[in-house]
This record gives structure tokens, sequence and C-alpha cells, in this order.
């Protein structure tokens, strides 16, 4: 009975002493499989990433060299000798200012008052004929302003042509 | 062989097998022990060594704007297109789509693509848009280098402002030569891992030192008011039949630089074939002897020193004689009595060297060199000259010339050095540094440049009597340079042109310098006219054109009249 009791409990003994490391070795290779396989996804992620990261660099400095184009293009469009051609195809051309102080009153309606206010700027009245007239004020300043248009009908009367 | 005897070699040859290996296996382990422990450091440093390799990160190169934002100078990328045929697999198809995207001959291409040399040039500054299609294909053997190149999209309006910039990258004349390291940047470093064919591997990790971009600079120069100083300059250039010719405006209260403009000019972007000769700017470089406008000078340091008034009188006989030699009057006539004022007015070089005399060497070269002529104004251009001006003392100096550079000959100038000083008669009798850019912008601040005074040249009851006298002279003798409904100070110059041999007696060089409105002045500008064929007198063909841009900036700068100005 002994020798049985003895039998018996040695191979539980033995399930004993053996289980924790079967169950180490066995959770050790799950860890290692498992951190392996987060080590994997986590590589792979970083790749990609870094990939995502390349492409949207690359798309970045694809933007500021198209951007670079075309502030480039509207500079050369803006440019003062484009603007003067176009100005001059749509026949604007220089302004003549007439100045006048606010206590004056501007009268649109006679040449002769017309003409005075344009002979004490200093121009002929003739400056003006062919020419649209606009007024605007700044600095308390009322600012008369024709620009010459070539062979334009000016769209406001302007003193020198005698509108009534 | 008994059983016993044969299991008994069979574990001998085991024996001996196992020994073998083992050895091997030893080498083995020993070898990598050798590999892996001791060349460890080594061999990795070996292994880096063929992998990585350090990149140089061009910096952007910074703008140059105008006072309004229109940039002046800017840098764009272009793509140099470029194959080794060998790699290349369809050239037929390749040819098909490279001639679509570039815009070249099919068969040109095809030839270029299966030509049996190791690389080959496609085309070189090619356009954004196609560069960036070429890369998008993708094909083996196809390489595209995008190139920074600077672009100038007003191209000759503002060249000797602005300057050039070599193929290398390196800024000469103007904004660009002056300013080249700011606007240039800092170069980084981007360190790279490269697989057996040299290609970089983008995975691989990189440490980078960021490249700085350039400073972009803005300027005290109006686009606006430039085109008016180069419009008027051509057409006076043509109108006179002149050689060359030079305006500068200036805003004389701050010493900010409106414009430039000087003609014969150049299209920077046309640089690597421009003479070379036009590429100095000649309003800092280009000397003149500035004769009558220097007149200014002299009259401000004589009523400055109290050597003479307005109303001081002296007689005209037509000629003066100072250290030996006779100074004539310009029409060699004599006025009889003249005021000071007269003398101005009417170009007096008797009275000049009357002025000169009187005050004395010492006291008149103070004057001279209070005014900046002689010395660099340092204004922030590329290429400034000095001057020449020769004093008591000096080997090269005689007697003779305290009367001379009275009425600005054996004296000279720049146009800028001309324009500074009247510019001080404008300012109260302050001299001002001149100065371009206005405002140093990065990314992460703007630097705003402050005007800064050089001295008082003279003092401020001096320069309003002397403004006064400059009126008279626009509304007397130069009223050519008269603008209706405004006050206009002013003085023309007629001066000879200096050669090896005297003076040339068929040409002239013609000048005025101004300023507006005379008692509360916006700008001051400066005219010279090289060699006119029409006329060699300033009173017809510099006043003119001094005229014709201040009329043009009055309006530009929305400047009333002075009566309604004044009644404000």
């Amino acid at each position: 009975m002994n020798r049985k009791t003895i039998t018996k409990q040695g191979p539980n003994q033995t399930q004993k002493a053996t289980f924790p490391v079967r169950t180490a070795l066995f959770g050790g290779a799950a860890l290692l499989i498992l951190f392996a396989w987060l080590q994997l996804i986590l590589a792979l992620q970083i790749a990609s990433t870094e990939r995502q990261i390349q492409i949207t660099i690359d798309e970045l400095s694809k933007l500021k060299r198209d951007n670079m184009a075309l502030v480039q293009d509207t500079a050369i469009i803006e440019s003062e000798a484009s603007m003067t051609r176009r100005a001059e195809a749509l026949g604007y051309g220089l302004q003549t200012p007439v100045y006048l102080s606010l206590g004056q009153t501007y009268q649109t309606t006679g040449p002769a008052a017309g003409g005075d206010v344009l002979a004490s700027a200093g121009r002929p009245a003739g400056d003006l004929q062919g020419g649209i007239l606009s007024q605007f004020l700044l600095d308390d300043t009322l600012y008369e302003t024709t620009t010459a248009q070539k062979g334009a009908t000016s769209p406001v009367a302007s003193p020198a042509e005698g509108a009534p | 062989m008994k059983p016993e005897n044969e299991v008994r070699s069979k574990h001998r040859r085991l024996i001996v097998l196992a020994a073998v290996l083992a050895v091997g296996a030893l080498v083995i382990i020993g070898r990598l022990a050798y590999y892996q422990i001791w060349m460890h450091d080594r061999l990795e440093e070996m292994a880096l060594e063929e992998r990585e390799r350090e990149r140089n990160v061009p910096s952007e190169r910074g703008n140059i704007l105008d006072s309004t934002g229109h940039p002046f100078a800017m840098s764009v990328i272009q793509w140099d297109i470029s194959v080794s045929p060998e790699l290349v697999d369809d050239p037929n198809e390749l040819a098909d789509q490279l001639a679509d995207l570039m815009d070249l001959p099919r068969d040109e291409l095809y030839a270029k693509l299966t030509m049996k040399v190791p690389w080959v040039s496609l085309a070189r500054g090619t356009a954004q848009e196609i560069g960036e299609a070429v890369a998008g294909l993708e094909a083996n053997g196809i390489i595209c280098d995008p190139r920074a190149l600077r672009v100038y999209p007003e191209g000759e309006l503002a060249a000797h402002v602005v300057g050039i910039v070599s193929d290398g990258g390196v800024g000469f004349c103007g904004i660009e030569g002056y300013y080249d390291q700011w606007l240039a940047g800092t170069e980084g470093k981007r360190a790279i891992e490269q697989n057996p064919a040299g290609e970089e591997i983008p995975l691989a990790p990189q440490a980078e030192l960021a490249a700085t971009a350039g400073v972009n600079l803005i300027l005290t120069v109006d686009r606006n008011i430039q085109m008016i100083a180069v419009q008027e300059l051509e057409r006076a250039v043509e109108e006179y039949q002149a050689e060359s010719g030079t305006v500068v405006i200036m805003d004389p209260q701050t010493g900010a630089i409106l414009a430039i403009a000087n003609y014969p000019s150049y299209d920077p972007n046309l640089f690597p074939d421009v003479d070379g000769k036009l590429l100095d700017d000649a309003s800092l470089s280009k000397l003149w002897e500035p004769g009558s406008i220097f007149k200014v000078i002299t009259w401000a340091g004589g009523l400055d020193s109290g050597t003479i008034s307005p109303g001081t009188t002296v007689y005209d006989s037509g000629s003066r004689e100072v250290g030996g030699r006779v100074i004539w009057n310009w029409d060699r006539m004599g006025r009889g009595w003249v005021t000071m004022t007269d003398g101005l007015a009417q170009s007096l070089n008797t009275v000049a060297a009357f002025i000169s005399t009187s005050m004395g060497k010492d006291r008149f070269y103070t004057y001279v060199q209070r005014f900046g002529f002689g010395v660099i104004t340092k204004v922030d251009l590329a290429s400034e000259g000095p001057g020449i001006v020769k004093r008591p003392g000096d080997s090269d100096w005689f007697a003779s010339d305290l009367g001379t550079n009275a009425f600005g000959q054996g004296i000279a100038v720049t146009p800028l050095q001309m324009l500074s000083a009247v510019s001080a008669v404008a300012n109260h009798g302050l001299l001002m540094k001149p100065y371009i850019v206005k405002q140093f912008v990065t990314s992460e601040k703007v630097v705003s440049v402050q005007p800064l005074a050089v001295r008082q040249a003279i003092a401020e009851e001096t320069a309003e009597t002397l403004t006064g006298m400059l009126v008279e002279v626009v509304s007397r003798e130069a009223t050519k340079a008269q603008v209706a409904g405004y006050r206009i100070a002013g003085k023309t110059g007629t001066a000879q042109v200096p050669t090896a041999y005297g003076y040339d007696p068929t040409a002239t060089i013609a000048s005025f310098v101004g300023f507006a409105p005379a008692d509360d002045p916006q700008f001051a500008v400066l005219v010279k006219l090289d060699k006119p064929q029409a006329s060699p007198w300033a009173n017809h063909t510099a006043a003119p054109t001094f005229r014709a841009i201040v009329e043009r900036l009055l309006v530009y700068l929305q400047i009333p009249p002075d009566e309604i100005r004044l009644a404000q």
C-alpha cells in the first residue's frame, strides 16, 4: 500500500514540479510570438507612416513648386509692362486730375464755370475732351480725375463739353 | 568483418566526422565571433560608409519685392530632363509619351533614347508643369532634376536696382549683389541611405539639418514711380537723342530711394547674354563732373557760413581769375552788379567762384565734405563709387580748383551723391543716408529699417533761404521745369565732358535736380542726360524731362496744387 501510495504520489509530485515549467515555456513562447507579431505590426505601421510622410512631403514640395510657378505667372501678368499694354488696349491713358477745395463749388453744367476751374488748375479746358470724369473725396479735398480715352465718349458730362 | 568490429569502425568514423564537424563549427563560430565581436565596429562603419550619403539641401533664395509687394525678383523651379538610354525599357513607347508631354519632335526624342551613350540631355529649363508630368511617368532611365531659377517678372523695369544672379546662384550688382548672403539663406544637410544602385531608400531613417530660407526684401522703390522714371527717361533719350541717361527719385525726408532708372538698361532674365557694360548702375558708379547743379552746394556753403546772403551783390564782368586761371560765364557775358539770387538763377560761374574764394578753401571743402562728396553714401546697393574730390594739400589740387569746383568742374560725383546732397537742402539741411530696403521679412519676423540721419549739413534757416532761391531759379530761368500750380525748387546743370585732352567741345551732360512741393518736399528728382544732340542745354532737355516726371508724380502721389493744399 505504502509502495503504491508512493508510486501514485511520485507522478503527482513530478506533475506538480514540471507543470509550471511547461506553462512558462508555452507562455514565454506565446509572449515571444505576441511581441514578435506586435513588433512586426508596429514596424509595418512605422514603415507605412514613413512612406506616407515621404509622399506628403513630396506632394508639399510639388504644391510649393506649383505655387511658385503660379506666383510667377501672376507677377508677369500684373507687371507694369503687361498692365500698360492692357490698359492701352482698353483705351485708357494717363489721368489728368483737377483739384478743388471743398469750399469751391464745382459746376458740371456750364462751359464757362468748367473752363474757369480748369484754368485755375493750370490746364486748358480742352484737356478733358473725350475723357471720363470722376470725382472722389480724400482728406477733405474733392478730387476730380479724368481718364483720357481714345475715341471714347465720356459717359459723364464734362464742363469742357458744355453739356447743359 | 565481425559485427562488433563493424560497429566499432562505424563509431570511429562517426567520431571523426563529429570531430571534423565540431572543428568546422568552431571555425565558423570563431569567424562569426571575429566578425561580430572583434570586427563589429569597423565593419559597421564600413557598411554605413557604403550606404550612407550626405546630401545638400538647397535653401530657397529670398524674394525681392517693391514697396507695394509686387515681386521684382523671385525663384521658380525649372526642370532639367535627361535620360540614361541603356536603362530605358521601351524607347518607342517612351518617345511617344515624351513627345506628347514635352512638345518635342518624336523622332528626335527616339534618336536620343536609343543612343549608345550612358547619358544624354533631353531638355534644360523645362517649365514646372512639364517637368512634373515627365517625373510622374516614373519611367526607367529618365532623370528629372528640379533646379531653382531666378526670374524677374518686371524685366528691364528695375534691372539696375535688382541686379542679377549667376547660374551658380551667386548674386551680382544691385540688391542681389549687396544682400547676396541674406537672400541666399543657408544650405541644409540631409543624411540618406542608398541602395547598391545609388538610389535613395525612402524608408531609411534620415538625420536632417534643415535649410534656412533666404530673407525676403521689401524695397522702398515703388514700381509705379519706377515706371514713370523709366518711361520719361526713355522718352527723353529718344527725343533729345542722348547717348544715355539716369533718373533717380528720392524721398528727401527719409533718404528712401523711390526709383532708379538708367538708359540703356537690360533684361535680367536674359542675363548670360547681356553685355557686361550694361550691368553697372550708372546712378551709383558712373562719375561725372556735375557742372552747374553743384552750385547748389556752393551757395549752401556760402549762405550757411555767413559769407553771402541772398541780397549780397557782386560785380560780374563775365570772367574772374582764380589761382591764375580765368573762369568765364557760360555765355562769356558780364551782367554788371548782380545779387546772389541772380547769380544762382542765371547760373553765373563768376559768382560761384566769388563765393568759394570768399569762403576760403578750408570752409568751402568742409561744406563739400558735409554734403557727403568724396565718400560713398553707404547706400545698400552693390558697386557704389565714392566720386573724386581733390582737397587742398593733395598733390593734384591747384588753387584754381577752388574756383572751378564751385561750379562743378574738376570734381566728380555720382548722381546718387548729388541727389542726396540736394535732398539735404530739401530736408531742412539734414543729410539722410540713402537706403533702398525698407523691410527684411523672414518666416518669423519683420524688421523695418529706420531712416538714418548722417549729419546736419547746413542750418535749417539756410536750407529754407536756399530753397526760396531755388524756387526763383525755376520760376525765372529754368521755366521748362515749372509745373503749373506748384512751387518747384531746382537747378539746371550743363556740364562739359572731360577727356584726356581737355573738355570735349562738342558734347555736354545736361542735368536737372530739384524737389517738390518746395514748402513740404515729398520727392527729389535728378535727371541726367549724357550728350544730348537735340540741344546741349539742360534747360531744353533735362528740365522738361524733370517737369514730365514731376507732373506724373504729383498725380500719382495725390499731391494737390499749392493753392488747395496750403488752404487746408
